[in-house]
């Protein structure tokens, strides 16, 4: 891929990688890094790419899979650091509730966690979902169905009928 | 811009369009679900789709500058990561090429100061006479002739005893500066030249010219010897001819290349 595809495919899709990074992660600085990991992968699998599916829709599975990966890493990581540094600050609900949010999707089985993220942050309907991960839609309602109480049961939310 | 992370509830019906329809449009791809049509439909309906496609556009111009800036930092950290990747590489690769080309380094570079851990020091200069006349400084690994006249001059930073020898390809060991059968008092002090000058034999090939000064009167047969053990090992070649390791003494030496 020559330089000038490459700045193409960033000015195309780079705000899109972003966004949903800097949501997924909670922040600017992990989310510009994600943006560059996620176009090094775009750039090194592109001449196989065989355009089965956009490549808008193969940059949010990179993109996910990419975030959940830096999620699980950051969570260990960020616990090691507890136990050395104990904080001395309060902690605000918000920053409580964000890292409640991210063991919740460290704890829980990725399948799990990529429906949730397709299902509540992309607002992705539960056939779009079935057919970007080549699951069936009972699945998809399956997985959504564990997801929420299982966030019940750990972040106290409300019971949401599934749609 | 930015979104919190809410797992609570969805902020479309399920029978919005999703952001991955939205983003493709905005990328210009055209979705097959649903269709094209139906996507325009929805659109001219629903005010928030509406709305939210409007963000997704104004979310591209608004991310360029956070874009570059990872961008750029990214650049930095690849840099980094890259000579922290090759370093172990090149140290290698030049601990090879160091190992390699160490004869013919010490072939070229100068000898001229080895000594002991109390910082005194030994240096051997070599002056050439050539047959035309002409006068010139040896340089290490430098080309002399069978004929050639030879002084030596010592910068030596304590008094001592002397010995300049020289180690050939024949496996001979020939003293070239000593006082008879012994070695040779020197002075504290620098470019000291030595005595007499040497004609060069007919023996053809490198030479290596070693200055050893001990600070205690020393046996000259002890060095004599350990020339000959320097050369065995080397297996007669005198640019991979190891130094001498008499206790107390400093040497200095250099190889010239003797030719027709």
């Amino acid at each position: 891929m020559d330089q000038a595809s490459m700045d193409a495919l960033y000015r195309t899709y780079g705000s899109m990688v972003l966004r949903r990074a800097r949501t997924l992660l909670g922040d600017d600085h992990a989310a510009q890094d994600m943006v560059q990991e996620v176009f090094m992968k775009a750039i090194r699998a592109f001449p196989g790419f065989r355009g089965e599916s956009s490549l808008t829709t193969w940059l949010y599975q990179v993109t996910t899979n990419h975030c959940l990966n830096a999620i699980r890493d950051g969570a260990r990581r960020r616990r090691a650091l507890e136990r050395r540094m104990p904080a001395e600050e309060p902690i605000s609900s918000s920053a409580e509730d964000r890292v409640g949010v991210e063991e919740l999707l460290r704890q829980l089985p990725r399948e799990l966690c990529e429906v949730a993220i397709y299902y509540y942050v992309d607002q992705m309907n539960q056939d779009e979902i079935a057919e970007l991960l080549g699951i069936s839609e009972r699945t998809v309602r399956n997985r959504l169905k564990e997801f929420r109480e299982a966030a019940r049961e750990r972040l106290g939310a409300p019971e949401e009928a599934a749609g | 811009m930015r979104a919190e992370l809410n797992f609570s509830k969805r902020l479309r019906d399920e029978s919005c369009l999703s952001d991955l329809v939205l983003d493709r449009l905005v990328a210009g791809e055209s979705p097959a679900r649903p269709d094209p049509a139906a996507v325009e439909q929805h659109l001219g309906s629903c005010a928030v789709c509406s709305a939210r496609l409007d963000e997704l556009r104004r979310d591209r111009s608004l991310a360029a500058p956070m874009l570059a800036a990872g961008r750029r930092r990214h650049t930095v950290l690849r840099r980094r990561r890259f000579l922290l990747a090759a370093a172990p590489a090149l140290l290698a690769a030049a601990a090879t090429l160091l190992l390699l080309l160490m004869p013919r380094l010490r072939e070229h570079l100068p000898e001229r100061i080895k000594g002991g851990g109390n910082g005194a020091a030994l240096l051997l200069d070599v002056a050439v006479r050539h047959a035309d006349g002409k006068v010139e400084a040896l340089q290490p690994g430098g080309r002399v002739r069978p004929g050639d006249m030879v002084r030596f001059i010592v910068s030596t930073a304590r008094p001592g005893h002397l010995v300049i020898m020289g180690l050939d390809t024949a496996g001979k060991v020939t003293v070239y500066v000593a006082d008879g059968e012994a070695p040779r008092a020197i002075d504290r002090g620098a470019r000291q030249v030595m005595p007499g000058s040497i004609v060069l034999d007919a023996t053809l090939g490198a030479e290596r010219l070693v200055a050893l000064e001990c600070d205690l009167r020393f046996n000259l047969a002890d060095a004599v010897d350990a020339g000959r053990r320097q050369l065995d090992r080397a297996s007669r070649d005198p640019r991979r001819t190891g130094p001498l390791g008499l206790p107390g003494c400093f040497e200095a030496a250099m190889v010239m290349d003797k030719r027709e």
